[in-house]
C-alpha cells in the first residue's frame, strides 16, 4: 500500500512539473480555433434566382475571398475575388437554367468554406404569370446626372436605361434594385425610362420621367468613419445622379456618379491613419461644400461591431456598426462559429439558447476588441395588452409604432435604422428605404416560406408616401394591433374595425404596403430583443 | 403743484404707460407652450411653441369664448388612428390663462386628459383648430403639402 502511494505521488509530482497543475484538477485549455478550413462561414447566395439570369449575387464572405459559384455542388459556373461582402454580383456562364441548384463557396488564406445554402433556379414567368414588373425610377432625375437608380426588378435580368429613346446605361445580371451609370449624362427635358429583359422577354417600360434642371444648391455629404487598414468608406446624402469625389487632402482617391442616397467607395490609394477625408458632390456647376472632414482613425480606435440580437436556432447573425470591408468573426462560448463579412454572416452551427455570442471586426491585421457578450434567448410572441402601453405618460408618449411592433420600450420614439447609424428623412418615406433601414437594424424580413422562424413575431410595414411610415404587430391571439405614434395602442383600424390583416385594414394615407418582418419579441410587454433606438 | 410739475408728472405717466404697453406686447410666452400637430405614427409629430404674449392671448381668448357643448360623444378629441388626429397643446409651465393641456379636433376642444377631469367646449367652425394649423404652416412646422393633405381630409 505504501509503495502504491509513493508511486502515485511520484506520478503526480511529474505531472505537476510538466503541466504546472495537479491532475485531475488541471483546467482544460480553452478549445482552440481548429483547423482554418473548418472556420470560414458559408457565404449567402441571393434568392430568388431566375432562369436566364447572367449573374448571381453572393454576400457574407471574408473581404478579399475568392468566390466560386456552383451548380449541382460540383460544377463551377462563375468565379471572382471580391472585397465587397455586402454583396457582389458574379457573372455566370452559361446562364442559369430552371431546376439548377446553385451554391457558393468562399476560399481565403488557403481555407475553403462549406457550400452555402442552396438556391434552386426557378422560372420567373411560371411564378409570375403577369410578366416582368414595371421598373420604377428613382426621382428626381437632374440635368448632368450621371447615374440612375431603378427599383422593382427581377433579379438577374438585363436592365437598360434610356434617355429620349437612346440607351444611356445598362447592367447585365441586375439586382432587385440596381443603379447604372448614364453616359452621356442626362440633359434637361429628356424623357427617361428603363426596361428589363429576362430570357428573351422585355418587360414594360417604367413611367417616363422628365429630366429637371439641376438644383441651385447641393447639401453637404456625410462620410462614415474610416479606420487604419480600411479600403472603403460610406458616403451619405448623395443627390440622385450627382458625381461624388472623395478627397484625401488635395488628392482624389475615389469618385464617380451615383444614384441618390448612400454609396460605398473604394479608396485608392488606401488612406493612412491621420489622413483627413472629405467628399463633395456636383451636378453641372452646382457643387456642395466639402463634407466635414473625417480623420482616418488608428487601429486602436476600431470599435467592436454590434450584434443584432439573434434567436436560438439562428444559423446566421446580422452585424451592425462595422467597417464596410471588415472581416467579421463570430464566437460562441469561446469557439469561432462564423467567419465572413457583414452585414449577415452565416454560422458553422446554429445558435442555442444560452449561447454567449461575441463578435470582432478586422481590417487587414487590425482587429477590434470583442463586442459585449450577448446571451441568446428564445424569442416569444406577446399578447395584446394595450393597457401596458397606454399609461397616458412616458410609455405612451415616447414609444411609437416601431417600438410597439417590436414590443420594445426604449422611450426614444425609435426610428428604423437609428441603431445602425442610418437617418431617414422625408425623402426616404418609401417602402424600399424604410425597409432597408429596418434591415440595417437587424430586423429580419419574412422569409420566402412566409413563416417567422424561432418564434419570432410577425410585424408589418406600411408607408404614407413622402410623409411617414407605420408598423403593425401580430399578437399571440392571432389578431393584429398597432400604436399610431404617441396615441394609444389599439387593435382597431381607422374604420374602428378589428385588424385581421394589415394589408386590408383601413390605413388612411398609408397606402403602400411594404411587407412583413420577423421580430425577436418577448411575451412580456416592452421586453422585445431587437436592437432598436 | 406748479404747471411745470404737472407737465413732468403727465410726461412720466405717459412714458410709464408706453413702457408697460410695449412690454406687454413684447412679452414672450412662457417657455414650453407646445403645439403639436398629431398626424404621424413613426416620425415625430410636427410641433412648435407659442412665441409671443399676443399668440398666447389669442388662443386663450378663443378658448374662453368657446361655448360649452350640450352633448359630448365621450370619445377623445385625439383618437388612435392613422393620419391627422387633431392638435394638442401642452402647457407644463402653467402659462396664465391656458389649461395645462388641451386638444382640438373636429369642432371640439378637449381640456384635460383623464376620464374624470376632462371637459369639452365647442370649437365653432373649427376656428381654433384652423388658427393653430395655419400658425403651424406659418412657422414652418408643417409644409404646404402636409397642410393641404390635412385640409383635404377635413371632416
Amino acid at each position: 500500500m505504501t509503495r502504491r502511494l509513493v508511486f502515485v505521488g511520484a506520478l503526480l509530482a511529474l505531472a505537476l512539473a510538466a503541466e504546472g497543475c495537479c491532475p485531475p484538477f488541471c483546467r482544460k485549455p480553452p478549445p482552440g480555433p481548429g483547423p482554418e478550413k473548418e472556420q470560414l462561414s458559408p457565404p449567402t447566395v441571393a434568392a430568388p434566382l431566375y432562369e436566364c439570369a447572367t449573374a448571381v449575387g453572393v454576400s457574407g464572405f471574408v473581404p478579399g475571398a475568392k468566390i466560386d459559384v456552383y451548380t449541382g455542388g460540383t460544377t463551377i459556373i462563375g468565379s471572382g475575388t471580391s472585397d465587397a461582402p455586402w454583396g457582389q454580383n458574379l457573372p455566370v456562364s452559361p446562364t442559369l437554367v430552371k431546376g439548377q441548384v446553385i451554391t457558393a463557396v468562399q476560399t481565403f488564406g488557403g481555407a475553403m468554406s462549406p457550400h452555402s445554402k442552396p438556391v434552386t433556379v426557378e422560372s420567373f414567368f411560371e411564378t409570375h404569370p403577369g410578366g416582368l414588373p414595371k421598373p420604377v425610377l428613382d426621382t428626381p432625375i437632374h440635368n448632368c446626372g450621371g447615374a440612375i437608380g431603378v427599383r422593382n426588378l427581377a433579379q438577374g435580368g438585363l436592365l437598360e436605361a434610356f434617355a429620349n429613346s437612346a440607351r444611356v446605361g445598362s447592367a447585365a445580371g441586375c439586382g432587385a434594385g440596381q443603379w447604372v451609370f448614364a453616359a452621356p449624362p442626362f440633359v434637361t427635358g429628356q424623357g427617361v425610362y428603363a426596361t428589363e429583359t429576362l430570357c428573351t422577354t422585355t418587360g414594360p417600360k417604367s413611367d417616363l420621367v422628365t429630366v429637371t434642371p439641376e438644383p441651385t444648391t447641393l447639401g453637404p455629404l456625410t462620410v462614415g468613419d474610416v479606420y487604419e487598414g480600411g479600403k472603403y468608406c460610406n458616403v451619405w446624402g448623395i443627390a440622385n445622379g450627382a458625381t461624388v469625389k472623395v478627397m484625401n487632402g488635395a488628392q482624389q482617391i475615389a469618385g464617380h456618379a451615383c444614384s441618390g442616397g448612400g454609396q460605398v467607395f473604394r479608396l485608392q490609394p488606401q488612406p493612412a491613419q491621420g489622413d483627413a477625408l472629405t467628399a463633395t458632390q456636383r451636378l453641372c456647376q452646382t457643387a456642395s461644400p466639402p463634407s466635414p472632414p473625417v480623420t482616418v482613425k488608428p487601429c486602436s480606435a476600431l470599435p467592436a461591431p454590434k450584434l443584432a440580437p439573434p434567436c436560438a436556432s439562428d444559423d446566421a447573425v446580422t452585424v451592425v456598426g462595422f467597417a464596410p470591408d471588415a472581416r467579421i468573426r463570430v464566437f460562441a462560448g469561446g469557439a469561432i462559429v462564423g467567419d465572413g463579412g457583414g452585414p449577415r454572416v452565416n454560422l458553422l452551427r446554429a445558435l442555442q439558447d444560452g449561447d454567449l455570442v461575441t463578435l470582432t471586426q478586422s481590417l487587414g491585421t487590425c482587429t477590434s476588441p470583442a463586442s459585449a457578450p450577448y446571451r441568446v434567448r428564445a424569442c416569444s410572441i406577446p399578447g395584446y395588452q394595450p393597457s401596458w402601453w397606454n399609461d397616458g405618460g412616458t410609455i405612451q408618449r415616447w414609444n411609437n409604432c416601431y417600438n410597439y411592433s417590436n414590443n420594445k420600450r426604449t422611450d426614444t420614439f425609435a426610428q428604423p435604422g437609428a441603431a445602425a447609424g442610418v437617418s431617414l428623412g422625408l425623402d426616404d418615406m418609401h417602402c424600399d428605404r424604410v425597409h432597408a433601414a429596418a434591415v440595417a437594424d437587424g430586423i429580419m424580413p419574412l422569409p420566402p416560406g412566409g413563416k417567422c422562424p424561432c418564434t419570432r413575431d410577425q410585424i408589418a410595414l406600411v408607408v404614407w408616401p413622402d410623409e411617414d411610415y407605420h408598423w403593425y404587430r401580430l399578437d399571440a391571439g392571432g389578431r393584429w394591433s398597432h400604436k399610431p405614434g404617441r396615441t394609444q395602442a389599439t387593435n382597431l383600424d381607422n374604420s374602428q374595425n378589428p385588424i385581421s390583416s394589415p394589408e386590408t385594414a383601413d390605413r388612411g394615407g398609408y397606402t403602400e404596403f411594404c411587407g412583413y418582418f420577423c421580430s425577436c419579441s418577448d411575451e412580456a410587454q416592452g421586453q422585445g430583443h431587437e436592437n432598436i433606438q | 403743484m406748479t404747471s411745470e410739475r404737472l407737465r413732468q408728472l403727465a410726461a412720466c405717466v405717459v412714458a410709464a404707460a408706453a413702457v408697460l404697453l410695449s412690454a406687454e406686447g413684447a412679452a414672450q410666452a412662457p417657455a414650453g407652450v407646445t403645439v403639436t400637430i398629431s398626424v404621424y405614427s413613426g416620425r415625430p409629430d410636427p410641433a412648435f411653441e407659442l412665441e409671443s404674449g399676443a399668440e398666447l392671448e389669442r388662443v386663450r381668448a378663443m378658448i374662453e369664448s368657446a361655448p360649452t357643448p350640450v352633448k359630448v360623444d365621450g370619445r377623445s378629441a385625439v383618437e388612435p388612428v392613422l393620419g391627422y388626429r387633431g392638435i394638442v397643446v401642452e402647457n407644463p409651465g402653467a402659462a396664465k390663462g391656458l389649461p395645462g393641456r388641451f386638444a382640438v379636433h373636429r369642432g371640439f376642444i378637449e381640456i384635460g386628459t383623464g376620464e374624470k377631469d376632462r371637459s369639452f367646449r365647442l370649437d365653432k367652425d373649427r376656428a381654433l383648430e384652423e388658427h393653430l394649423l395655419a400658425l403651424a404652416l406659418k412657422r414652418g412646422a408643417i409644409g404646404v403639402r402636409l397642410y393641404e393633405k390635412i385640409k383635404a381630409g377635413w371632416r
